[in-house]
C-alpha cells in the first residue's frame, strides 16, 4: 500500500541501508488475487498472461473473419461497406499474426524453457513482465481504431504510398503503426530475454545438443525476432515520421521509391512467418515421441533443420514481391532461393513420420493435433513449392490461392500445432486435464470446418479469385466454393465455442499427475503445476531426455525396464533451504504503460506525450533503484542491485553443483 | 479415426480436381493468352509433383497410424523399439527433395526471362492505373502497322488488342500501387508510381478476357476491373477505324446539342477530354478516363457498370459517389439535365 | 554480514555459474547490440537509395558536407571510446576518483559530439536542408539522429555511474556495469565510424 514518508529500509544486522525509492510505494507482496497477477514476475504466471489475452484477440479476430465469411458468403455481398470490409480484413490479419499466433507461441516459451532447462526462472523475471504488459498495451493501441475513429483498413501488410497522409487521412494507419511498434518493444526484449536464459541458464550437465526441441526451436525463433523486429521498427518510424511530422520517405512526388516499404517490410515478414511455425514444429516434436513412447527421430537433424530455416529464412523475402517489378534476374535469385527452403522443412516432416513409425501410438487429443499440424502443413508446403516458381505466381500471388496456402501453414500449422500443446500441458499449466470428449469434439469439428474453410480457397484463387476484394461479382464461378468457405468458417467458430466450454467445465476435474503423460522432459519431473520456485533441487542432467532416463533403464536384453521409486523435483514439503526468487514489482507495469500514452499523445496532444514520458521516467528510476529481490522478503539482506534496469539472475539460488561423474550413456 | 482421417487426406485432391469450372472468366488453370499458356506449361506439372509429394506423405502418416497403433492387448508396460535416427535416411530425404526442386528451377528460369523479354515487333499500349479505374493510350510513334495514325487512341476500362500480336504494355500508376491482371492471358504486373514496368500480353483468338485490379490499392479495389477484347484482323480495322473517325457533331437544338453545352457548364469538361471537343482540363484534376469514344464501350466507372443499360449511366449521373472513393464529384443534376447529357454522351461513338 | 563484507571484492557478486561464461546482463548487452546492427543496417540502406536519388527540392546532402568539422567531432566521439576504457581499468583496480574522472571526460566529449552535430544540423538548415525538405534530408536525419539519441541514452548511463560512484555504490565488485556501458558505448562509436564513413566520406 501507499506510503507518503521516506522509510528506510532495516535489515536484521541493524544496519540502515536502502531507502525506498520515491518513498511511495511498498514493494508489493501479494500472491494471490488481481494484484499478484499485476506484479507478478513468474515465468509461469506471465506465460499464462501472455495465453490468456491471445485467446481473447483470437476470439476479436476470429469475429473479424466470420465477419468476412458473411461478406464473402455470396457475390455482392451487402453484409459490410467496401470501406468497413477493409478495416475488418485488415485487422483480421494484423490480429491473428501479432496479437495471436507470436504471444501464444511467447506464452508457451516463457512458461516451458526454464523448466524445460532447470532453471528457476528467465535471466530477467522483471524484463519478462514488461514484456507481457507492453504486448498487451500495444494490442490495445492497435485495436482502439475500432473506437477512435476507424480502425488501420490497408491491409496487414501496409503498402505505400496509400499508407500516406493523402490517400489515408484518419488516424487507422497511425493505430497501426504504434501498436505495432509497441508490440515489437514487447517481442525483442522478450527474445533478448529468452536468449539469455537459454544460453546461460541451462541446468548443469544440459548441454545444447540435450535441450529439448522445443527449447531450441524457441531459441531460434528469438534470434529471428532478434534481427527481424528492428528492420519493422525502422520502417514503422519512417512511416510515422512520414505521417507526423512531414518527413519524406515515400512518397512519389517526391521522388521517393515505395518498393523501399516492401523491402524493409518483407525482410521482417518472411522471418516473420519463421517466427510463428518453429514454436509449432517445436510443439509437435515434443508431443510425438510421448505418444510414441519412442524418442524423436533424428534429433540432432531436427535441432540443424531449424537452424537451417533460421537463416534461410533471410534470403527469401522478395518473393513476396516477384510481380512488383524487381526485374528478372531478382526474380529467377529469389525463386530459386525460396525453392530450397522446401528442403529443410521436408526433413522435418519426414523426421516426423520417422517418429511415428515403429512406435506404439496412442491417439490422444493432443497427438491428433500434432498429426493434424503433419499433414495439414504438408499442404501448405507443397503449395508453397508452386509459388516458388515465379512464372506461376505471377498467376498465383493476391489471389485466394495465396490465402489458402498460408492458412494452411499458420493455421492448419502452428494454430493447430499450438491447439494441441494446449492440450498437452494444460496439466502442467493448470493442474487438471482438459476434458477428452469435449476435446475430440474440438479437433474434428475444427478439422472439419478448417478444411472446408480453405481447401475450397485453393480452387476459387485457381480461378482467378483475388483476396483483399470486399465482394465479388456473379458469374464468375466462385459463387458455391465461397458459400462452402462460409460455412466452414462457422464450423471453427463452433468448435472453438467447444474449447471455450472445455476450460470452464474442466476447472472441477479432479487434480493431474505431475507427470501424466510419461513424458520425457524436465517439466514433467515437477508437480502440476510447478511450485513457484520450479524445481526443489536443480536437476543435474546426463542425457537428451533426462527425464525418460531416470524413468527407463535399458535391461541386459537391451529392453527398456521402469525404475521404481523415481521421485520428481518436487515435493509437497518443498525444498530443504528455501530458493532466492526475484519479488514482484509494479515497475515493468508502469514503464508499459507510459508507452501507450507517448502513442496516443503523438496523435492527440503532446501534453500526454508529457504524462508517458514522465512514467517512463519514473519507472527506469524506480526500477534500477529497486533490488531484484526486495530485502524484507527475506531474512537474509541480498545485494544484488543495478543501476540500469537489468535484473540479476538470482533466481538460481545454487551453486553449480558438478556434473555428474557418472559415465554417460550414449544418445544415439 | 483413421478411417476418417484416410477420407480427408482425400479430400483436398478432390477439391483440385474439382477446379475445372465451365464459367470461370478468371480461371487461368484454362489460359487462353500465349503466356497465360506458358506459365500453365510450367504450372501444371509442379501442382502434380506437389500432389504426388502431398499424397505420399499422407499415405505414409495413414499407414504408420495404422501400422503402429496401440493395440488394447499390448502389454502396457512393454516399450517400442527405442530408434533414434538413421542418418542414411536423413541424408536421402535431404538430397532427394533438393534434386526435385534443383530440376524445377531448371525449367522455371528460363520461363522467367521469356515472360520479360520483349519481343521484336509489337502494339505499344500505355497502361494508367488510378483509382478505381484504367486507362489506355496506344501511341501513335511505333503502331502504324497496326493501323494507329499519328494522333493515337485513348480509352479506358476495355483494352482492345489484336488476336495474335504481342502487345507490349507499359504501365504506370497515378496515384498509389495497383496490379494489372487479365488471368487468362497473363500473370499480374504491379503498376508503381513513380516507376515504370512492362508486361506483355497476346490473344490466341477473339474473345473477350476479364481482369481486375490485383493490388490492395483502397477502398473500392474490388471495383476496379478490366475488359480485354481481343479482335481478329477485320473487326481490329473497325474498331481503329472507328476509334480514330472524328465525332459526328450533334445536331442544332437537339438534345444531344444542350447535353454538349451542359458538359462545359456543368464541369465535365474540366476532368474528361473528349478529343476535338473539349481538350484542356483543369491543371488540379484528377485523371479522368477520355470519353472521346465512350459509347464504344460497354462497360464503365472499373468496368462494374453496364453502359447498355441506360439506368446504370443515369444512376451513375445521380451519384457518382455511389462507388465508395470515387474521385468524380459534380453537382447536382436535375433529371431534364441528365437526359441532356445522356443524349450528348450517346454520341460519343 | 554488513554490507561492506557483502560488497567486499572477495566476495565476487557474479557468484552464479552460467553456460557460456558471461553473466547475463554482459550477454544481453551482447544480444541487444546485435539487434541494434540491424536497426541502423536499415536506416543506413535507407539512406544510401535516397542518396542515389536527384532531390526533387532543396540542396543534395552531398553538397553541404563539412568533412574536416565532421572529422574532428568524430574524432572527439572516438576518444570517447578511450577514455571509457580508462574508465573501466580504473575501477577494475578500485580507483574510484579516476573512475569518475574518465567516465565524465567521456560523457562530456560525448555531448561535445552530439552539440557538434547539433551545430551541424543547423548549419545545413540554414543552408536549405530541413528535416522534410527532400528524400535525402529526411534520410539524414533520421539515421543521424537516431544515432544522437542512442548517444545522449549512453551519456545518460555515463552520468547515472558517476552519480552512483559518488554514492560509493560503484565499487570494483561493480565493475561489470561499467564494463557493460563501455560496450554500449563502443558500439555505437564503431556505429559512427560505419556512418561517417558510408554517409560522409563515401559519396556518388
Amino acid at each position: 500500500m501507499a506510503i507518503t514518508e521516506d522509510r528506510p529500509l532495516e535489515l536484521t544486522t541493524g544496519e540502515t541501508v536502502v531507502r525506498q525509492p520515491l518513498g511511495a510505494f511498498t514493494r508489493p507482496r501479494s500472491t494471490t488475487g488481481w494484484r499478484s497477477w499485476l506484479t507478478t514476475i513468474d515465468h509461469k504466471k506471465i506465460g499464462i498472461l501472455y495465453g490468456g489475452t491471445a485467446l481473447f484477440f483470437f476470439f476479436v479476430g476470429g469475429v473479424e473473419a466470420l465477419l468476412i465469411r458473411m461478406q464473402l458468403a455470396q457475390p455482392d455481398g451487402q453484409v459490410l461497406t467496401a470501406g468497413q470490409y477493409n478495416q475488418v480484413f485488415t485487422m483480421h490479419g494484423t490480429t491473428m499474426v501479432f496479437l495471436v499466433v507470436m504471444p501464444l507461441a511467447a506464452a508457451f516459451a516463457n512458461y516451458l524453457m526454464p523448466l524445460q532447462i532447470g532453471a528457476r526462472d528467465v535471466a530477467f523475471p522483471r524484463l519478462n513482465a514488461f514484456s507481457y504488459w507492453t504486448f498487451l498495451f500495444g494490442g490495445i493501441v492497435l485495436n482502439s481504431g475500432w473506437f477512435l475513429g476507424g480502425s488501420p483498413d490497408n491491409g496487414w501488410f501496409n503498402y505505400a504510398p496509400n499508407s500516406g497522409l493523402a490517400y489515408s487521412p484518419g488516424n487507422g494507419i497511425d493505430f497501426w503503426n504504434m501498436g505495432l511498434l509497441i508490440a515489437g518493444i514487447a517481442s525483442l526484449v522478450g527474445a533478448i530475454n529468452l536468449i539469455v536464459t537459454a544460453l546461460n541458464m541451462r541446468a548443469p550437465g544440459m548441454t545444447l545438443m540435450r535441450m529439448p526441441v522445443f527449447t531450441w526451436m524457441a531459441l531460434v525463433t528469438q534470434f529471428l525476432l532478434l534481427f527481424a523486429i528492428p528492420v519493422l521498427t525502422v520502417a514503422q518510424f519512417l512511416l510515422m515520421f512520414e505521417r507526423l511530422f512531414g518527413a519524406q520517405f515515400f512518397d512519389p512526388a517526391a521522388g521517393a521509391d515505395p518498393l523501399l516499404w516492401q523491402h524493409l517490410f518483407w525482410i521482417f515478414g518472411h522471418p516473420e512467418v519463421y517466427i510463428m511455425i518453429l514454436p509449432a514444429f517445436g510443439i509437435v516434436s515434443e508431443i510425438m515421441p510421448t505418444f510414441a513412447r519412442k524418442p524423436l527421430f533424428g534429433y540432432p537433424f531436427m535441432v540443424f533443420s531449424g537452424i537451417a530455416i533460421g537463416f534461410m529464412g533471410w534470403g527469401v523475402w522478395a518473393h513476396h514481391m516477384f510481380v512488383s517489378g524487381l526485374g528478372p534476374v531478382s526474380v529467377a535469385a529469389f525463386s530459386l532461393s525460396t525453392m530450397f527452403i522446401a528442403v529443410p522443412t521436408g526433413v522435418k516432416i519426414f523426421n516426423w513420420v520417422g517418429t511415428l513409425w515403429g512406435g506404439k501410438l496412442k491417439f490422444s487429443v493432443p497427438m491428433a493435433f500434432a498429426i493434424a499440424l503433419v499433414v495439414q502443413f504438408t499442404v501448405g508446403g507443397v503449395s508453397g513449392v508452386s509459388h516458388a516458381v515465379s512464372p506461376s505466381d505471377t498467376q498465383q500471388t493476391d489471389t485466394y490461392y495465396i490465402v489458402a496456402h498460408f492458412h494452411y501453414v499458420l493455421f492448419g500449422g502452428a494454430l493447430f500445432g499450438m491447439v494441441g500443446g494446449l492440450y498437452y500441458w494444460w496439466p502442467k499449466f493448470f493442474g487438471r486435464h482438459l476434458r477428452d470428449r469435449l476435446g475430440w469434439w474440438h479437433f474434428w469439428l475444427m478439422a472439419l470446418g478448417f478444411n472446408l474453410t480453405f481447401g475450397p480457397m485453393h480452387i476459387v484463387g485457381l480461378q482467378g479469385m483475388p483476396r483483399r476484394t470486399a465482394s465479388y461479382p456473379e458469374g464468375m464461378g466462385w459463387d458455391f466454393w465461397n458459400f462452402i468457405e462460409t460455412v466452414g468458417a462457422f464450423l471453427i467458430g463452433v468448435s472453438f465455442l467447444v474449447f471455450a466450454y472445455n476450460i470452464i467445465v474442466s476447472r472441477n476435474n479432479p487434480p493431474a499427475e505431475a507427470d501424466p503423460w510419461d513424458g520425457r522432459t524436465l517439466e514433467w519431473a515437477t508437480s502440476s503445476p510447478p511450485p513457484v520456485h520450479n524445481f526443489d533441487e536443480i536437476p543435474t542432467v546426463s542425457h537428451l531426455d533426462d527425464w525418460w532416463h531416470s524413468k527407463y533403464r535399458e535391461t541386459d536384453d537391451h529392453r527398456l525396464e521402469r525404475v521404481e521409486g523415481v521421485k520428481s523435483y518436487s515435493s509437497p514439503e518443498g525444498p530443504s533451504e528455501p530458493p532466492h526468487l526475484p519479488s514482484p514489482s509494479y515497475w515493468p507495469f508502469v514503464l508499459a504503460l507510459g508507452l501507450p500514452f507517448v502513442a496516443y499523445g503523438l496523435l492527440y496532444s503532446y501534453w500526454l506525450c508529457g504524462v508517458g514520458g514522465v512514467l517512463i521516467l519514473a519507472a527506469i528510476y524506480g526500477w534500477s533503484l529497486e533490488p531484484s529481490v526486495d530485502p524484507g522478503a527475506h531474512a537474509h539482506h541480498d545485494e544484488h542491485e543495478h543501476g540500469h534496469g537489468h535484473d540479476d539472475h538470482d533466481a538460481d539460488a545454487e551453486e553449480p553443483v558438478a556434473v555428474a561423474t557418472t559415465p554417460e550413456e550414449t544418445t544415439e | 479415426m483413421i478411417k476418417h482421417l484416410r477420407r480427408l487426406a482425400l479430400l483436398p485432391l478432390v477439391l483440385l480436381l474439382t477446379s475445372c469450372a465451365k464459367d470461370a472468366p478468371q480461371d487461368y488453370l484454362q489460359p487462353e493468352g500465349t503466356y497465360a499458356k506458358k506459365i500453365d506449361t510450367l504450372q501444371k506439372p509442379v501442382f502434380i509433383l506437389a500432389a504426388i509429394v502431398a499424397v505420399f506423405v499422407f499415405a505414409l502418416v495413414a499407414y504408420a497410424m495404422w501400422r503402429f497403433r496401440e493395440r488394447k492387448d499390448d502389454d502396457p508396460n512393454e516399450l517400442p523399439a527405442q530408434m533414434h535416427g538413421n542418418t542414411k535416411l536423413e541424408i536421402g530425404w535431404t538430397i532427394l527433395p533438393a534434386l526435385v526442386l534443383a530440376a524445377i528451377s531448371a525449367f522455371t528460369l528460363p520461363v522467367v526471362f521469356e515472360l520479360t523479354d520483349e519481343p521484336d515487333e509489337y502494339l505499344a499500349v500505355d497502361v494508367y492505373g488510378q483509382k478505381y479505374w484504367w486507362g489506355y493510350e496506344y501511341p501513335g510513334e511505333g503502331n502504324s502497322a497496326y493501323g494507329i495514325e499519328e494522333a493515337g487512341i485513348r480509352t479506358a476500362n476495355e483494352l482492345h488488342i489484336p488476336v495474335g500480336v504481342p502487345v507490349w504494355l507499359t504501365l504506370r500508376s497515378n496515384d498509389v500501387i495497383h496490379s494489372f491482371w487479365a488471368p487468362k492471358l497473363n500473370g499480374k504486373r504491379d503498376v508503381v508510381p513513380g516507376r515504370v514496368h512492362t508486361w506483355k500480353l497476346e490473344a490466341e483468338e477473339p474473345g473477350v478476357f476479364s481482369g481486375q485490379c490485383a493490388e490492395f490499392c483502397g477502398t473500392s479495389h474490388a471495383f476496379m476491373r478490366l475488359k480485354v477484347v481481343a479482335h481478329d484482323q477485320a473487326s481490329w480495322r473497325e474498331w481503329v477505324e472507328q476509334m480514330q473517325a472524328p465525332l459526328e457533331e450533334p445536331e442544332a437544338g437537339s438534345l444531344a446539342a444542350e447535353g454538349f453545352e451542359l458538359f462545359a457548364q456543368k464541369g465535365c469538361a474540366g476532368c474528361h477530354q473528349v478529343d476535338g471537343a473539349y481538350e484542356e482540363v483543369a491543371e488540379d484534376a484528377p485523371a479522368a478516363p477520355n470519353l472521346t469514344k465512350l459509347f464504344t464501350r460497354d462497360c464503365f466507372a472499373g468496368c462494374i457498370y453496364d453502359l447498355t443499360d441506360r439506368n446504370e449511366l443515369e444512376a451513375w449521373l445521380r451519384d457518382p459517389q455511389r462507388k465508395d472513393g470515387s474521385l468524380m464529384v459534380i453537382g447536382e443534376l436535375t433529371e431534364d439535365e441528365i437526359d441532356r447529357l445522356y443524349a450528348y454522351l450517346e454520341t460519343l461513338r | 554480514m554488513t554490507v561492506a563484507e557483502h560488497t567486499s571484492a572477495a566476495h565476487p557478486t557474479t557468484a552464479h555459474h552460467t553456460s557460456t561464461g558471461l553473466t547475463n546482463e554482459k550477454l544481453a548487452m551482447w544480444v541487444f547490440l546485435g539487434s541494434e546492427c540491424l536497426l541502423f543496417g536499415g536506416l543506413i540502406s535507407t539512406f544510401l537509395l535516397y542518396r542515389e536519388t536527384e532531390p526533387k527540392a532543396g540542396p543534395a546532402i552531398s553538397e553541404l558536407y563539412d568533412i574536416p568539422y565532421t572529422s574532428v567531432s568524430s574524432f572527439v566521439l572516438l576518444m570517447s571510446s578511450l577514455t571509457m576504457v580508462l574508465a573501466v581499468a580504473a575501477i577494475k583496480r578500485g580507483d574510484q576518483r579516476n573512475t569518475r574522472v574518465w567516465l565524465m571526460t567521456t560523457a562530456l566529449l560525448g555531448a561535445s559530439f552530439v552539440g557538434g552535430q547539433i551545430y551541424e544540423f543547423t548549419v545545413f538548415y540554414r543552408e536549405g536542408l530541413g528535416y522534410t525538405t527532400n528524400l535525402q534530408g529526411s534520410a539524414f536525419y533520421t539515421l543521424t539522429g537516431f544515432h544522437g539519441v542512442h548517444v545522449s541514452l549512453g551519456i545518460v548511463m555515463l552520468l547515472s555511474s558517476v552519480v552512483m560512484s559518488l554514492r560509493g555504490r560503484l565499487g570494483p565488485e561493480r565493475s561489470e556495469a561499467v564494463e557493460i556501458v563501455g560496450l554500449y558505448w563502443h558500439f555505437v562509436d564503431v556505429v559512427w565510424i560505419v556512418i561517417f564513413t558510408v554517409v560522409y566520406l563515401i559519396t556518388p
